[in-house]
């Protein structure tokens, strides 16, 4: 009879009871294999310690089950989180400015640590068996993982870009409308959020005065015309604050605070106070703020708010300090377009002189607004988001005879527009241009849906070359259809094809094969051409002015991905044409005279393409064969060179 | 057709994308299907912290971009889950603070719920929250995060570098958090 010892130590083991600690160790596998082994035989004959064990994983069933509770659902839109997260990856990968490191090195050796690193991950064990290098790890994460600074004056810096590539041009006016609210916080809760009213601010090309408008939610308005040192008065302020805004007022008007959100208005206000000026980036949006304190008017923080995906300026707050209650005024851009100066819109503008100061009781009515419309290149900035779709578009070679356009809108948003042969193609192109922008508006039609064609815009800006023949249309007449009759240089091909050994048949079949591809090839030649003199209108030198290195080094890169193309089609069409030209053309080798521009290029393109038709398609002009043949080949040599 | 005879174009010189680009899209397609994994196991720790769902979605998704800033850069990580763990738990706390408010997924679970079927709340639902009220309260941030961390299926020494403390340490606060649990439910 063995008698139960509720001691350290169970009569009939060596080993003393198991603590609370080792015991959860050994549920979690986390007992060096010795010990692991000495517990599991210990637990087998002790009931002690097999009680404290079940009462430790009830504790662990019970902690689970409460935290199961609090978990939040799993979305039944996880799928669309997933894409939702593609795509940003996507736009951040495409924002991902390179460190000056060899490309192909460091592309080669981030594959090998991406594989490595996923490896590890699937394979937990090896994970846990990793931890050695755990200080290697710690290092690396205490340098980088709160890297959620951003330098403020860079902020306002790209800021103040957006804003030049959206300013109005001669013969426009810009027109933004703000939400403005007073927000109240108690503690840490969101209070009470109440909308006082819009203001709505004209801004001229011409003259300096800018149009205000306050509108409250009753009804209630009043405008005022802000000459070039001016700044809101108490009248217009009036209409949408309340006498217990009169801090806010006066700061206001102390400060000159016209309402615009803009860099330099900001910095305005920063000026004044010994300011601290910080700035921090959260998912989408950036906040840059100057913090003052001991302003009387109670008003202790400025923050402008910033998208971050291209630096719109979205909203600015006033916040009060206040440790308990806080008061937040907030200016939110709610519509911005960009309009003709029309003689009603001009007359807003006239000096104060001319017109009375505010009229509260019967403001000048505003024309609505109007439906954005395309803008000409002329008339517009290429954005770092146009930039991104011309490339995605040409990454999926949409910019290849595809009429396929991006269209810059006068109330600064982009619109691709376009016409495509078949529905598989728009979803492809729909897919990619999804995952680089995520605010374009896409409409992109298959020739049936068109009804009047009234649908589709004209193309932003239309070359003085005339337009291409063919292009987008006709596709069966592309390759060379020779049922008919004979291209002019069957009798040569034919000769060259028939070697002994090879039926007449199977040299007629060569014949055919190698007519078609000069075709396709002299097709593709000049749809390059094509797209390279394109990209000098959209991306004209005054329409790129605002644009960074890494976007202007995107666009010369579509430039040469064209170029290349050309020149590699040339030199094939070049090798395919010498063993059958004359032993003079074939000896002659291209007179160099530089790189052509695009014109040229777009010129020798056509060229080409239409003496590749008139010889390998056509079986009208065998009496310029040779004459063609031997120009043909010194255009593609000028090309391929 | 004419499609065709493009791509077909593109095969044979093979050159309408770079191995660059391809490597690059590799890694991205690799993070998100990285994403779709592991997106339930970080958004609930997140969660715990932060206590709102919206916000911890955005969490863990600029912690898989500061990822692929990472793989882009060069650097090295030897274990990816606890990397993104440690991530996400400072995001979460920084977010915390920067919103100046302490509520966590405790305070907001018995407020949602609360202010959700105050009315039509079952008894059993009452004494369920009150469970979990009690349950939690009791644990302090360490000992929550821990269990959490565990929960999710890491080692001591990986829950050790998430929070930047030994696995002696996390195994502490593990027997300390159980403890009053066991507490809390008798």
């Amino acid at each position: 009879m063995t008698k139960f010892s509720r001691e350290g130590v169970f009569p009939g083991s060596s080993r003393p009871h198991l603590n609370e600690a080792q015991v959860i160790a050994y549920l979690d596998g986390e007992l060096p294999r010795p010990e692991r082994e000495a517990a599991r035989d210990h637990l087998e004959v002790c009931w002690t310690c097999r009680g404290l064990l079940t009462e430790i994983e009830n504790s662990i069933d019970a902690f689970l089950e409460v935290r199961t509770s609090l978990l939040p659902e799993e979305s039944a839109f996880s799928e669309t989180r997933v894409e939702q997260f593609r795509q940003r990856l996507a736009r951040h990968a495409g924002s991902f400015e390179a460190a000056p490191v060899p490309l192909t090195d460091r592309l080669s050796s981030l594959w090998i640590r991406a594989t490595h690193a996923v490896a590890y991950l699937l394979q937990p064990r090896q994970a846990a068996i990793a931890g050695f290098l755990v200080v290697t790890m710690l290092v690396i994460m205490f340098t980088d993982a709160l890297n959620t600074r951003v330098s403020a004056d860079t902020v306002l810096a790209r800021v103040g870009e957006y804003e030049a590539a959206h300013l109005p041009a001669t013969g426009q006016v810009s027109r933004t409308a703000m939400r403005v609210e007073r927000i109240e916080r108690k503690g840490h809760t969101t209070g009470s959020v109440e909308e006082l009213g819009t203001l709505t601010v004209l801004r001229d090309s011409i003259r300096p005065e800018m149009y205000v408008q306050a509108q409250t939610p009753s009804g209630k308005t009043g405008h005022l015309v802000i000459g070039d040192d001016g700044r809101m008065n108490e009248e217009l302020l009036g209409v949408l604050l309340t006498p217990e805004d009169a801090a806010f007022e006066q700061y206001i008007l102390n400060e000159h605070w016209m309402p615009v959100l803009s860099a330099d208005e900001f910095r305005h206000l920063g000026a004044a106070q010994g300011s601290v000026l910080s700035a921090r980036k959260a998912a989408d949006e950036m906040d840059v703020s100057y913090h003052f304190s001991g302003n009387p008017s109670g008003i202790a923080e400025a923050l402008l708010q910033v998208n971050a995906a291209d630096y719109a300026p979205t909203s600015i707050s006033f916040l009060t300090a206040g440790q308990e209650t806080q008061r937040e005024y907030r200016f939110t851009r709610t519509a911005f377009s960009v309009e003709p100066r029309t003689p009603e819109i001009a007359a807003l503008f006239a000096p104060a002189a001319a017109v009375p100061e505010t009229t509260t009781a019967e403001a000048r009515k505003l024309p609505a607004f109007s439906k954005p419309v395309p803008l000409s290149y002329a008339e517009s900035h290429a954005t770092p988001e146009e930039v991104a779709i011309a490339s995605a578009l040409h990454k999926s070679d949409a910019c290849l005879g595809e009429e396929i356009y991006v269209f810059p809108m006068s109330d600064g948003t982009l619109l691709v527009q376009g016409l495509v042969d078949d529905a598989a193609r728009r979803e492809a192109i729909v897919r990619t241009l999804r995952s680089v922008a995520h605010n374009v508006r896409i409409e992109i039609y298959l020739p049936r849906e068109i009804k009047n064609g009234s649908d589709l815009y004209n193309p932003p800006e239309q070359f003085t070359e005339i337009a291409p023949v063919g292009l987008g249309g006709e596709q069966g007449a592309t390759l060379a259809d020779l049922s008919s009759g004979q291209s002019p240089l069957y009798e040569r091909l034919n000769r060259h094809f028939s070697q002994p050994g090879i039926s007449r048949e199977d040299a007629d079949k060569q014949v055919d094969v190698f007519s078609s591809e000069m075709v396709t090839i002299a097709r593709q030649t000049f749809l390059h051409a094509w797209a390279l003199k394109r990209l000098d209108g959209e991306f004209s030198a005054s329409r790129t002015a605002n644009l960074s290195a890494v976007e202007l080094q995107e666009i010369d890169q579509m430039r040469q991905d064209h170029r290349r193309w050309i020149a590699t089609l040339a030199r094939r069409e070049s090798e395919m044409l010498s063993p059958i030209a004359g032993p003079a053309d074939a000896a002659s080798s291209a007179s160099h005279t530089g790189i052509p521009d695009s014109d040229t290029m777009l010129a020798l393109a056509r060229t080409q393409n239409e003496l590749v038709r008139a010889l390998f398609a056509d079986s009208r002009q065998a009496a310029q064969a040779d004459a063609n043949l031997s120009r043909l080949l010194a255009v593609v040599r000028r090309m391929g060179s | 057709m004419e499609r065709e005879a493009i791509l077909n174009l593109s095969r044979v010189f093979g050159f309408e994308q770079t191995e660059e680009q391809r490597k690059s899209q590799k890694l991205e397609e690799t993070l998100v299907e990285l994403y779709a994994t592991m997106r339930p196991s970080l958004i609930g720790y997140a969660y715990q912290v932060v206590g709102s769902t919206g916000d911890s979605e955005d969490l863990v998704q600029v912690a898989f971009l500061k990822l692929f800033d990472h793989l882009q850069r060069n650097a090295k990580i030897l274990n990816v889950r606890s990397w993104l763990y440690r991530v996400v738990h400072n995001l979460a706390i920084d977010h915390v603070r920067r919103r100046g408010a302490h509520d966590n997924a405790v305070a907001g679970w018995v407020a949602d719920r609360a202010l959700a079927d105050h009315a039509t709340s079952a008894e059993n639902e009452l004494i369920q929250q009150q469970k979990v009220a009690g349950c939690m309260a009791m644990l302090n941030e360490r000992e929550r995060q821990c269990l959490a961390l565990r929960a999710e299926g890491l080692s001591y020494q990986e829950v050790g570098e998430v929070l930047g403390i030994s696995h002696k340490s996390v195994s502490v606060y593990l027997v300390r958090g159980l403890k009053k649990v066991r507490g809390a439910n008798k």
